[in-house]
C-alpha cells in the first residue's frame, strides 16, 4: 500500500466530518460567480491550479514513460488531427476537426486522406506541415523508440506527403478502427526534434524540454520535478483569442486528502479523482462541485484459465454466481459505481441491454460446482476433488485499496460455498511480473476498451496469454465473430457482432466483472466552460475561464 | 586520535563498496521490471523484449554488476535514470538541498525545543512543570506524525489561514525574485518542519530529563553546588555538559534518518524530498536510483556515525584527553 493510500484510507473519514464543519459556512463565492457569468461571457487572463497525485515524466509521449499527467500535459502542448468527441453513449464516437480539416477514404477503403489546416503554425514561427504528420509517424513506429501504443499502427503501411498540407495514410487492410488508430497520438516538431537520433530519445527527457516548440494552446513555463509544472499562453495558437487562461499551474499533490482540503480551501480548482467517501462534501459544497461521468472502463476478476480449477465455464459461472457484487459495490463505492455484466459498460454504443448481470445464488452455485465433482469429502468446509481443495489466490496490486477490499470481501463470500480464496496483495510491479509470466490463479484489474469496442486484444485465441488476454481465453465462436466485426467498414455495422460476443462471453464468464465505476472530479466554481471527459480530464482547456484573475 | 578515525574511514569505504553491491545484487534479484513505466496496454513482448535488450537488462547479472561498477568507479556515472531520463546523481543531487533544509530545519526544533523542555522537567523532578511537560511530550511523541501534519494543515491553513500547506513554494513563483521564493519558502517550511520537529523534540525531551537528572545525581555536582555556584550554571554548565554524551551520539544517528526517514510527512506536504523520490524509485524498480540514492544514505550513516564519535570525544573529557 502506497503512503498516500494508507493516509487517505485512515483520513477521509475524519476529513469529511472535519471539513463539512469548517468550511459549510464559507461565503458562497460560487454562486455569485455563477450570476455574474450569465452576464459578461468568457473573460480573458487569470490561471487556474490543477492537483495531481504524480508527476510528468517529460514532454516527449512517445519516449518518456506513459503516466495519465503525462498525456495530459502532452495534449495540451500538441494537437491531435482529428478530436475524438465523448459521444460515445448511443452511437460510435464521432470526430471533429483539428490539424485536419477534412478527411476522406478511398473507394477500397485503403487509403485515407487528411487536409491540413494552412494557418497552424509551430510556437516559433514555422508552419506545421504534412512533413511533420509523417515524421511523426516514422517515430511512433521506429523500434528505436519504443513507444507503447506503436502496435496501434501495425496496419499503417505508409504515410506519404502529398503536399505541404495534404498526407495519406496507407493501411494493409480496411477495418473499423482505422481512423481511431491514424489519429492516435499527437503530431510532434520535426524541425525541432529530429536533431536527435531516435536511439538517443531514451537517455535524453531534457533535450526535448530545451528544444520545445508546441502547436496546441498552452506551452511550457517551467517544470519544478516533483513540484508544479507550468503552462502559459501560446501566443501563436491557430484558434483566434484562445486560451482564455493565461497559465495553468499542475501543482503536484500525492496525498488525496491533501489535495481535497486545498480543493476546499480555495488553493487549487480541480482534483482529478474525488474519493467516494468526500464527493457529497464537494457537491454540496458552495465554492466547489463534483463532476461526474461513465468512462468506458471496468473492473474485474480474471481467471486464469490455465489453471484447472478454472478450466470449465461452470466452474467459473459458479464463483460469480457466488460472488455478491451488488454488495460489494455499496460497500466499497455507494452511488458512485454500478454492477456489471459486460466488457462494454452501461452507457456506451455498443452494450447490449439485454445482458443482466448473474444474480448473486450461492445454492446454485454449490449446485453447479457439485455437477463438477466438488464436494467436502474430509468435512474440513473446504470443497474438493480428487483430493485437491479448492483453493487459490486473489492477486491484487497493494497501491488500489478498493481492489484490495474487494478481494477480502470476495474470500468471505466465496468461503460460504466451500471455497478458499486468499488475496494476495503485492506492490504493482511485482503483479506485473506475476502477470506476464501467467503466475497467477485470478487477479483483479482494471481494464479500458477503446470506443471503437474492438475485444480483440482482450479474448481473441491468437491474443491468447498476451498483455490484455490475462487469462489466456479462447474460443472458436468469439474469434470468429471479433474477425467478423472487424471487417466491416463502418463502426455501426459491428453492432451485431458485439451483441452476439457479449451474450458468449455472459454464459463463458471468463471474467467476473465487478463494477463500472464513476469519475468523479471536483471542480472549483471559479472555473467556468470546463467539461471534463472520459477522453481527458483537461479537455478543451483553451475554453476554460475564470472570472477573477488570480 | 587521528589514527582511529583514519581506520574508521578505511572500514567504511569497505563498508560503503559492501552496502553497494548488496543493494545491486537485491534490487536485482527481486521481482519486478524498471521497464514496467514504459509498458502500456498496448505493449507487446516482443517490444518489451527489445527494450531490455536496448539497455542492456538481458545480460547475465554479474556483467551488468562488473559495468555499472566499472561506470561507478572509473567515470563516476551512476547510470541513467529509468523514470526521469537523466543522470540519477543530477536527480538525487538536485533532491538533496530541499531535504536537508527540510532535516536541519527539524533538527533545529527538536533540539532547541528538547533541551529546553528537558532542562525546565528535570529542574524540579515531579513538580508541576515536570508533569506537565511529561504528559505533553507523551501525547506529542504518541501522535503519529501525519496525523499531526493533517490537523495542522487544518487549523494554520484552513481555520486561520496563517500558513500555507503544501509543496515547497506558492503555485506559480519559481520565476519570482531570489528573495520573494526564499521567504515564500521559508514559509512552506514551517508546518512540515515542525511537525517533524516536535514530535521528535517531544521524545528527546524526556531523554534529555532523564539523562540530566542522572548527570544532577552525581558527586561533581554535589561538590558545585556546595561550592556556591548558581542553580543555573550548576544545571547547564555541569549537569548538562555531562548528559550531553549521550545526546551527541543520538544527534549524529539520527542524521540519516531525518533525511531519508520523512517519507510520510513529505507526502502529507507534498515537500519534494529524497523518501519520496526514493520511495517511488523502489516501486518502479529505477536501479540507478536506488543505487545512488542507497549511496547517499549509506554515507549519512557514515557520516553520522563519525559526527557522533567526534562529538562523544568532545563532550566526555575522558576520551579527549586519552
Amino acid at each position: 500500500m502506497t503512503p498516500s493510500k494508507f493516509l487517505h484510507l485512515l483520513l477521509t473519514a475524519g476529513l469529511a466530518a472535519l471539513l463539512g464543519g469548517s468550511l459549510a459556512c464559507g461565503a458562497p463565492r460560487g454562486a455569485t460567480d455563477e450570476k455574474a457569468t450569465e452576464a459578461t461571457g468568457p473573460q480573458r487572463g487569470g490561471s487556474i491550479v490543477v492537483a495531481f497525485t504524480g508527476d510528468i515524466s517529460g514532454v516527449n509521449v512517445l519516449a518518456t514513460p506513459s503516466s495519465q499527467p503525462t498525456t495530459e500535459i502532452a495534449q495540451r502542448l500538441f494537437l491531435t488531427l482529428l478530436e475524438e468527441q465523448p459521444d460515445y453513449q448511443d452511437d460510435p464516437p464521432t470526430f471533429r476537426p483539428r490539424l485536419a480539416e477534412t478527411w476522406e477514404f478511398s473507394d477500397e477503403h485503403k487509403v485515407l486522406t487528411f487536409h491540413l489546416r494552412h494557418d497552424v503554425v509551430w510556437s516559433d514561427g514555422v508552419p506545421l506541415t504534412a512533413e511533420d504528420v509523417r515524421w511523426t509517424w516514422q517515430a511512433q513506429v521506429s523500434p528505436e523508440v519504443h513507444w507503447d501504443n506503436s502496435s496501434l499502427k501495425s496496419s499503417v503501411e505508409d504515410v506519404e506527403v502529398v503536399d505541404p498540407y495534404t498526407v495519406r495514410f496507407r493501411f494493409s487492410h480496411a477495418y473499423p478502427g482505422q481512423l481511431v488508430h491514424a489519429n492516435e497520438g499527437v503530431i510532434l516538431p520535426k524541425h525541432a526534434w529530429s536533431k536527435l537520433p531516435f536511439d538517443q530519445w531514451h537517455s535524453n527527457g531534457p533535450w526535448f524540454i530545451d528544444h520545445l516548440v508546441v502547436s496546441g494552446p498552452f506551452t511550457l513555463e517551467s517544470w519544478v520535478p516533483q513540484q508544479e509544472v507550468v503552462l502559459k499562453r501560446n501566443d501563436l495558437y491557430f484558434e483566434e483569442g484562445k486560451p482564455y487562461l493565461d497559465r495553468v499551474i499542475l501543482r503536484i499533490i500525492p496525498d488525496a486528502s491533501s489535495q481535497l482540503t486545498q480543493l476546499l480551501g480555495g488553493d487549487i480548482d480541480l482534483v482529478r479523482q474525488v474519493p467516494p467517501a468526500m464527493a457529497e462534501k464537494i457537491a454540496e459544497n458552495p465554492r466547489t462541485k463534483l463532476i461526474t461521468f461513465w468512462p468506458p472502463q471496468f473492473t474485474t476478476l480474471i481467471w486464469n484459465l490455465e489453471n484447472p480449477l478454472f478450466k470449465t465455464a461452470e466452474v467459473r459461472r459458479a464463483m460469480t454466481l457466488a460472488i455478491d457484487r451488488q454488495t460489494i459495490v455499496d460497500t466499497i463505492w455507494g452511488s458512485f459505481a454500478r454492477t456489471s455484466a459486460s466488457p462494454y459498460i452501461s452507457s456506451v454504443w455498443g452494450h447490449d441491454p439485454d445482458i443482466e448481470p448473474l444474480p448473486y445464488d450461492p445454492e446454485a452455485a454449490k449446485e453447479l460446482l457439485a455437477g463438477q465433482g466438488f464436494e467436502d469429502s474430509d468435512g474440513d468446509g473446504i470443497v474438493d476433488r480428487q483430493g485437491k481443495p479448492f483453493r487459490f489466490d486473489i492477486l491484487v496490486n497493494s497501491g488500489n485499496q478498493e481492489r484490495v477490499d474487494a478481494a477480502i470481501m470476495i474470500q468471505a463470500q466465496l468461503r460460504r460455498i466451500g471455497v478458499d480464496a486468499q488475496p494476495l496483495t503485492l506492490d504493482w510491479n511485482t503483479v506485473g511480473d506475476r502477470l506476464d509470466e501467467r503466475k497467477f490463479d485470478s487477479t483483479i484489474t482494471g481494464l479500458a476498451v477503446e470506443t471503437s469496442l474492438d475485444l480483440t486484444p482482450y479474448f481473441h485465441t491468437d491474443t491468447a496469454g498476451v498483455r490484455l488476454n490475462l487469462g489466456s481465453y479462447s474460443n472458436p465462436e468469439v474469434d470468429h465473430l471479433l474477425e467478423e466485426a472487424r471487417a466491416q467498414l463502418d463502426l455501426e455495422d459491428t453492432k451485431p457482432y458485439l451483441y452476439r460476443i457479449q451474450e458468449i462471453l455472459q454464459q463463458d464468464q471468463p471474467h467476473t466483472i465487478l463494477w463500472e465505476p464513476q469519475r468523479t472530479i471536483g471542480l472549483s466554481r471559479r472555473v467556468q466552460d470546463a467539461q471534463p471527459n472520459a477522453i481527458s480530464t483537461l479537455a478543451r482547456l483553451e475554453d476554460w475561464w475564470v472570472l477573477s484573475g488570480r | 586520535m587521528a589514527g582511529s578515525i583514519l581506520r574508521r574511514l578505511a572500514s567504511s569505504v569497505l563498508l560503503f563498496f559492501l552496502v553497494l553491491t548488496l543493494t545491486f545484487a537485491l534490487v536485482h534479484i527481486a521481482p519486478g521490471n524498471p521497464l514496467r513505466i514504459y509498458q502500456g496496454p498496448h505493449t507487446t513482448r516482443a517490444q518489451m523484449a527489445a527494450m531490455e535488450h536496448a539497455y542492456g537488462l538481458d545480460r547475465p547479472l554479474p556483467v551488468q554488476y562488473l559495468a555499472w561498477l566499472k561506470s561507478v568507479a572509473l567515470e563516476g556515472n551512476w547510470g541513467i535514470s529509468f523514470s526521469h531520463q537523466r543522470p540519477a546523481l543530477a536527480v538525487i543531487r538536485d533532491t538533496i538541498p530541499n531535504t536537508v533544509l527540510l532535516g536541519l530545519t527539524t533538527l533545529l526544533i527538536q533540539y532547541g525545543l528538547g533541551l529546553l523542555l528537558g532542562v525546565a522537567a528535570a529542574r524540579r523532578p515531579d513538580g508541576l512543570v515536570d508533569s506537565t511537560i511529561r504528559i505533553a511530550s507523551m501525547l506529542l511523541y504518541s501522535i503519529p506524525t501525519f496525523w499531526l501534519g493533517l490537523m495542522s494543515i487544518l487549523l494554520f491553513h484552513l481555520q486561520w489561514h496563517l500558513l500555507p500547506a503544501s509543496g515547497m513554494s506558492s503555485p506559480g513563483t519559481s520565476n519570482a525574485p531570489l528573495m520573494t521564493r526564499a521567504g515564500d519558502v521559508a514559509l512552506h517550511l514551517i508546518l512540515p518542519a515542525s511537525v517533524l520537529g516536535i514530535s521528535a523534540g517531544a521524545r528527546l525531551a524526556r531523554f534529555v530529563r532523564n539523562s540530566l537528572l542522572d548527570a544532577l545525581s552525581q558527586d561533581y555536582v554535589r561538590t558545585a553546588r556546595a561550592k556556591g555556584l548558581s542553580e543555573g550554571r550548576v544545571v547547564w554548565l555541569h549537569g548538562l555538559r555531562n548528559s550531553l554524551v549521550p545526546l551527541a551520539q543520538l544527534l549524529g544517528m539520527s542524521l540519516p534518518s531525518l533525511l531519508n526517514g520523512t517519507l510520510v510527512v513529505e507526502v502529507v506536504f507534498a515537500w519534494p524530498g529524497l523518501g519520496r523520490l526514493l520511495f517511488d524509485a523502489a516501486t518502479a524498480r529505477d536501479f540507478p536510483l536506488i543505487l545512488a540514492g542507497t549511496a547517499f544514505g549509506a554515507l549519512l550513516v557514515i557520516a553520522g556515525s563519525l559526527i557522533a564519535d567526534v562529538l562523544h570525544r568532545f563532550a566526555d573529557p575522558r576520551l579527549r584527553h586519552g
